[in-house]
């Protein structure tokens, strides 16, 4: 029996304990904030990895769980990343309002598909290969604990693309997509806050002196909005907007929170600069208005080494008979961006299958956990036998 | 007939009395959500005006506090109006922890300036005309029971219309101004909700399967604002705008809250009718706008025929030596706007003089009492 047979046999005789694995991650309170959650999540892995051989090193914030990096082999080879986050989106207590649950197939519970199912698969994956007598290449492990917010406890970013260097490649285990395809590129997102301060006044007693701060905040949002060009693969969103405090008053108030999304990076200085320009226009006279950065997140660069992985999927599904993962583009940001930062050909949403990630609705295929653990063994076979993808 | 000299001293006189009348007005509770209360200042003043030869009849109301309507004389022929309203912005109990207190020329309690010091008032400028012999016109007078909700609750509003057909003039007695302003017009009051109804999508990932509320709102801040026209004295304010949910989905709700100060009922019309045609027009394709009308309060317009009894009021105040008045237009609303409504030439604002009304530090000039009294009087004996 080959080496490939033998992991997917040890995964196929383990099918109960990956599902256990699932549940504890699930069950783990790791939300938003939730800094014990996080360390808890991080022993619980980094005990796994202990097992299998790796050595562990923690970094650690004053605000989230640790950073895990865990390392096996000859790290001063060309090496292979599999990542992922440990963290969810939900507040605390979650997991006791909605715990794991396994119905007609589905599996449900706070990060069952975003991602703890992704980070089960990415244990298992080894499990199974060290259970082939495979697991003989040098492997980094990075997972860290504050990805949903967008990395504002830690310095992941940095650390990441600090890590990756001398990679040949990474996997990151994000949320699978149930059409079998694999993120090969994401858009970057840069959030911002336009706040207009205007001046208030009774509409009855004296409109003449009011200056509405939502008249001018909907000038400009036109603006913004206009700026939109799928041409050029970015778009702009206005996403929420508050303003005024009673309707007999001329509101002195008003505050949206902006979503840019990109595909190439150099548009961003050049979004920024037109979204400037708007907001340096006065509309409504006496009225000002102020720009914030809110937290962002860069562009995953579809390099071509991301393509050389995603042809090596292909074919590993076609040997196997799984369905053919297609390349995807992806909206939303993830850590594959500081991989590709490097230079690392990276795949993404390796993870589990399923839908509705952030909210309550949030489910995931539990087949696709042995089927996905699968195929990543089998690429990790492929690439074993690499110095680089190329 | 006695002379305005003689009147005046019969009033200078009455102000014992009359003290005592409004401090037994202000140290009750009675305000509109108390029917009780309210109809027991009816009965009160049904019994004060029964004696001096009214009818008095109410119109009944469920919920709220009844209106009154008390007659004297031949009401076929043109009448006068005097009106106001019995109930008060205050919660049950205020009556017991902040009664009728007169201090240094100041006079303080529940509704004292807004408006039981009015509705004493015009009792004791009618008794005090009445008993000197005054017979020139059928007098009717209209207290309301729910005025400071805007007859939300009754169909008072529309009962008011229909008593004040057939009059040539009205007073108001409301609160009046520190300054010896007389209101001649009182802009009405509408507020609206507007609700954006799009497609939520996700920034990222198929941002263009969304439809923007937010957009769409935006585009109908503009068109809204722009309906704004002082010199019509119509102003069109969005004061209070939310929508969306997240910055990464394409906003799928949003809503505004706007309001509409109107100094005309064409003034409303014109706003309305562009209303109409903003939640009509779609700007971004696939959102759905709805509007609905949340409170509607008249305009009190001003008539030129006001303008012509306020001149001639002003006359005879300086005549008769009382204060200068001046002719006002005010933001604020008052059941005048129904006398105006058909047409009746209003002066507003007749009651006593203060300040702060609907508040705790709500005040009542002492001595404005019995020179407003004097000032209706004179009115009456002269117009």
């Amino acid at each position: 029996m080959n080496a490939k047979d033998k992991a997917y046999q040890w995964i196929d005789a383990h099918r109960d304990d990956m599902v256990d694995l699932w549940k504890e991650m699930v069950t783990i309170d790791s939300g938003i904030g939730v800094k014990a959650g996080g360390m808890a999540m991080g022993d619980l892995c980094a005990g796994v990895l202990k097992k299998l051989g790796f050595s562990i090193r923690r970094v650690s914030y004053e605000k989230c769980g640790d950073t895990i990096i865990a390392e096996k082999g000859d790290m001063t080879k060309p090496f292979v990343i599999l990542m992922g986050h440990m963290d969810t989106v939900f507040f605390e207590g979650e997991p006791d309002r909605r715990p794991f649950t396994i119905k007609d197939g589905k599996a449900y519970g706070p990060g069952v598909l975003d991602m703890k199912g992704g980070v089960t698969i990415l244990l298992s994956a080894l499990r199974a290969l060290d259970a082939a007598g495979s697991l003989d290449f040098p492997v980094k492990v990075i997972l860290d604990a504050d990805e949903e917010p967008a990395h504002c406890y830690s310095d992941a970013p940095a650390l990441i693309e600090k890590e990756a260097r001398g990679a040949k490649c990474a996997f990151n285990f994000e949320t699978g997509f149930t059409d079998n395809s694999l993120v090969v590129q994401r858009k970057g997102c840069w959030r911002f806050f336009v706040e207009v301060h205007g001046r208030g006044c009774h509409v009855g007693n004296d409109p003449q002196n009011g200056r509405s701060a939502i008249l001018e905040m909907a000038h400009k949002i036109i603006e913004i909005e206009a700026l939109t060009d799928y041409s050029k693969e970015y778009n702009v969103n206005v996403g929420t907007i508050e303003g005024g405090t009673v309707a007999n008053a001329a509101p002195a108030y008003c505050r949206v929170e902006c979503d840019f999304r990109y595909t190439h990076p150099e548009d961003l200085p050049v979004l920024r600069e037109k979204v400037a320009a708007v907001c340096a226009k006065t509309f409504v006279p006496d009225t000002t208005t102020k720009l914030t950065d809110s937290v962002g997140f860069a562009v995953m660069p579809r390099l071509d080494g991301n393509m050389k992985l995603l042809a090596i999927a292909q074919d590993v599904a076609a040997e196997s008979g799984f369905p053919k993962p297609e390349a995807r583009l992806c909206g939303g940001g993830s850590d594959a961006a500081y991989t590709t930062a490097a230079g690392v050909a990276t795949l993404c949403a390796m993870g589990v299958e399923g839908a509705r990630n952030h909210t309550v609705e949030e489910w995931a295929d539990v087949e696709s956990l042995f089927l996905r653990a699968k195929q990543t063994a089998g690429i990790l076979l492929k690439v074993r036998e690499r110095t680089s993808i190329g | 007939m006695k002379t305005r000299e003689e009147v005046f001293h019969a009033i200078e006189a009455a102000k014992p009395a009359m003290m005592k009348t409004w401090r037994s007005l202000v140290d009750r509770d009675c305000g509109s959500g108390n029917k009780a209360g309210v109809d027991a200042v009816g009965q009160d003043i049904r019994a004060f005006l029964e004696p001096l030869g009214f009818t008095v009849r109410f119109h009944e109301y469920e919920k709220a506090g009844n209106m009154l309507v008390a007659e004297k004389g031949d009401m076929t022929k043109p009448f006068v109006i005097l009106t106001g309203h019995m109930d008060t912005v205050f919660a049950d109990g205020t009556a017991a922890e902040r009664p009728f207190t007169v201090k240094d020329g100041r006079v303080t309690g529940p509704g004292v300036l807004d408006m039981k010091g009015g509705i004493t008032v015009m009792l004791y400028a009618v008794k005090t005309l009445l008993e000197s012999g005054w017979n020139r016109y059928p007098l009717k007078i209209i207290l309301a029971g729910d005025e400071e909700v805007g007859h939300g609750w009754s169909h008072a509003a529309e009962d008011y219309r229909a008593e004040a057909k057939g009059a040539f003039m009205a007073f108001n007695y409301e609160t009046g101004f520190i300054d010896d302003g007389i209101v001649l017009a009182r802009k009405g009051c509408a507020q609206y909700r507007f609700d954006f109804h799009g497609v939520g999508a996700h920034a990222g990932n198929n941002p263009e399967d969304g439809r923007s509320a937010v957009k769409e709102l935006c585009h109908k801040v503009l068109a809204m604002e722009a309906l704004t026209d002082f010199a019509e004295g119509t102003t069109v304010n969005v004061g209070v705008i939310s929508g969306g949910t997240v910055p990464n989905a394409i906003p799928e709700h949003a809503w505004c809250q706007v309001d509409v100060r109107f100094a005309s009922a064409a003034g409303l019309a014109r706003v309305e009718n562009a209303f109409q045609e903003i939640t009509d027009e779609v700007y971004i394709d696939g959102v759905k706008t709805a509007c609905v009308c949340q409170i509607k309060m008249a305009a009190m317009e001003k008539l030129p025929a006001s303008e012509a009894l306020f001149e001639k009021a002003q006359a005879i105040a300086k005549d008769a030596g009382l204060p200068a008045m001046k002719a006002i237009a005010v933001g604020g609303g008052s059941d005048s706007a129904y006398l105006t409504m058909e047409g009746v030439p209003t002066l507003c604002a007749m009651g006593v003089k203060g300040q702060y009304n609907h508040t705790v530090r709500e005040w009542a000039e002492e001595s404005s009492l019995t020179e407003r009294a004097k000032l209706s009087a004179a009115l009456l004996m002269e117009l």
